[in-house]
């Protein structure tokens, strides 16, 4: 009997589906899980550890999550500090050379980017969440996505360099895709171009730079700080002059406080996924896009 | 190691931070330092909740990669112990996850890996007093000692185990100024370590532990447990939070008969409003072999405000009752506030 039970794992672990992906690939939010499966197509086994409603600065390193990491053979992550707070953590615990710093596995999508908002000067806690590396928000842009393919394609060749060709091919594909993607949007947000938002948090500096929008700043006053009610003041009273017509937040934003300056304002307000929801569509990150300009363009109108 | 030489040492990092950074620069050497200040407002046991504001505990920590294998960490503390501030060196290993996939190994002086509290320093932990259980089975903060410790995460099992396994010296046991005598068996011990997903936003995380200690002195002691946390989050707020730790210690003194004790605590927080938590803790032990009826239990509302991941304010309000054959008594109480602060590395996100 206990063979028989021992014969059934022994088979069970050889030949479950986890085991039988051939790369297996741990994205830390949702938006790279995507991007990894369009360039990885079939060949890849990708899951996200991070869900699109959550706030990826304030993560804990769950023991699932270092389970996940455990397996793979690739970690790929915004980068730029996003996840200093977490993902150290679960590298650590996962005790996973591949994917450590300087493994074949270790995928930072930053790397191959433009960061914008890098400080010039030195930066302390008194400021707040800044992030010495820059803005890393990047993956509201289709732009950046498309060039942080670049750092999803080298990794994955270099894990299964026989597939090389295939994802150059998937990658060149979806690069043009997201420059089309890009293109109309940008079509569509034409008649708002110049004019002005304001953001709760610097989510939507690489959106607005990508759209022709101009951005007033952000409402909090320090990043990653709810803003005080003198501040909110202030800042409602700035957006007005500025003839401010929107204000743009994500879902896990603060609804009382967005609520407080739309009416101190007189400012839209809206609040959109900071990130697609379903990252095996393939179509996902398109959707999530043109869900965005929808909400901007209603808000405008 | 004297104060001054460890204030000497704090001061030039703190201090002169830009040049430990410069010296830093390419080694990847990092710094953190906590400081945990308690004072008891309000108390009714002088002895035991002395009414003033103190420094509890200001620790200080240099850790890094030793090379491509290693990492070193060490970190110091000072302890107000009745009065007097000792400065020891809280934890001193190196450790490395680097070497074989799925094995963390650990070796020095450290908290050893058992419990949940124990594996935490005190200003990480989410109440203010330590439970009674924890502080007679463990120490105020933690038992720490000095050997070596495995953890592997099991392959191939579809749920998350980590194995933890540790021996060390047990010439002393707790948290000890003193050298020790040489132990019969060295301090030993394990946990199981599981981990569960609760709905799309929440989890469990589930500990079984031995340790065992056989001292010429003190006996032979075997403590069994169960620790088990559970957590729910909204993006950037831990909505409910409830802890506890469960242990049975059996305690034979030498000459003396069996001891066994029962102990442990249950703790619940649920966050109200932006950063500020209510939690409630219910601390519970009793002597089983006494062959008397009896209960030491405590309760411990307690409010706590996060004005930062780096700064977080607490208040309690510690009530701490006896029961003896059917009789219940208050034996003390207080209101204590506690704030802590963290400089230096960004702390990490244990769940």
């Amino acid at each position: 009997m206990t063979s028989r039970i021992l014969l059934l794992i022994f088979l069970w672990a050889t030949f479950s589906s986890e085991t039988m992906a051939a790369i297996r690939v741990v994205a830390t939010t949702p938006d790279i899980a995507w991007l990894v499966k369009r360039i990885g197509g079939n060949e890849v086994d990708v899951k996200a550890l991070a869900r699109a409603s959550d706030d990826y600065h304030f993560l804990d390193a769950r023991p699932d999550f270092i389970l996940a990491v455990n397996r793979a053979d690739i970690v790929c992550r915004v980068g730029a500090d996003l996840e200093i707070g977490w993902l150290p953590k679960i590298l650590e615990k996962a005790a996973n050379r591949k994917v450590m710093a300087g493994g074949a596995g270790d995928c930072d999508l930053s790397r191959s980017i433009s960061v914008q908002d890098k400080p010039k000067g030195p930066v302390d806690r008194s400021m707040g969440d800044v992030h010495a590396a820059g803005n890393p928000h990047f993956w509201l842009s289709p732009l950046e996505m498309g060039s942080s393919a670049l750092e999803v394609e080298a990794k994955l060749a270099s894990v299964a360099p026989g597939k090389a060709a295939e994802f150059a091919v998937n990658r060149a594909k979806v690069q043009e895709e997201l420059k089309t993607l890009h293109a109309k949007i940008k079509e569509r947000l034409k008649p708002l171009a110049g004019k002005t938002v304001v953001e709760y948090h610097k989510d939507f500096s690489y959106f607005c730079k990508d759209y022709g929008l101009k951005s007033m700043g952000s409402i909090e006053e320090i990043p990653g700080v709810s803003p005080s009610a003198a501040r909110l003041g202030t800042v409602a009273m700035e957006a007005r002059k500025s003839g401010v017509s929107l204000a743009l937040a994500t879902d896990h934003h603060p609804k009382n406080i967005l609520e407080k300056f739309k009416e101190l304002s007189g400012v839209k307000v809206a609040k959109v996924p900071s990130s697609l929801a379903d990252p095996s569509a393939s179509d996902a990150y398109e959707k999530w896009q043109n869900e965005l300009a929808d909400e901007v363009l209603k808000a405008f109108k | 190691m004297k104060p001054s030489v460890f204030i000497l040492i704090a001061s030039f990092f703190l201090n002169f931070e830009k040049e430990a950074f410069a010296l830093a620069e390419g080694t990847g050497l990092k710094f953190s330092a906590a400081t945990d200040i308690v004072g008891n407002i309000d108390s009714k046991d002088e002895a035991k909740y002395p009414r003033r504001l103190d420094l509890r505990e200001a620790e200080f920590g240099v850790y890094g990669p030793i090379d491509h294998g290693f990492d070193g960490n060490l970190f110091f503390a000072a302890h107000n112990e009745n009065g007097s501030y000792n400065v020891e060196v809280h934890e001193a290993y190196l450790s490395t996850s680097k070497l074989i996939d799925n094995v963390r190994l650990k070796g020095g002086k450290f908290f050893l890996g058992v419990g949940r509290l124990n594996q935490f320093h005190r200003h990480d932990w989410p109440f203010i007093s330590s439970p009674k259980a924890h502080e007679t089975y463990f120490a105020a903060e933690a038992a720490s000692d000095t050997g070596i410790q495995a953890n592997v995460l099991l392959p191939f099992i579809p749920i998350y185990t980590d194995i933890g396994l540790g021996i060390t010296n047990g010439w002393t046991y707790g948290h000890s100024h003193v050298q020790g005598t040489r132990p019969i068996h060295p301090t030993h011990y394990a946990r199981i370590g599981n981990f569960f997903p609760l709905g799309e936003s929440g989890g469990l995380q589930t500990g079984l532990n031995y340790l065992g200690r056989h001292s010429r002195v003190d006996g032979e002691m075997r403590i069994f447990g169960f620790d088990a946390i559970a957590k729910w989050r909204d993006g950037k707020t831990v909505t409910w939070l409830l802890q506890s730790e469960l242990y049975g210690r059996n305690l034979r003194a030498p000459g003396a008969a069996m001891e066994r004790t029962y102990g442990g605590y249950i703790y619940a927080q649920r966050n109200l409003v932006g950063a500020l938590d209510f939690g409630l803790r219910f601390d519970g032990y009793t002597l089983i072999t006494t062959g008397t009826r009896n209960l030491d239990y405590s309760f411990v509302p307690i409010f706590v405000y996060r004005h930062s991941e780096f700064a977080q304010f607490k208040t309690s309000y510690q009530v701490d009752f006896e029961k003896r054959a059917h009789k219940d008594s208050q034996v003390s109480r207080a209101f204590q506030v506690q704030a802590v602060f963290l400089l230096g590395d960004h702390p990490t996100h244990d769940f």
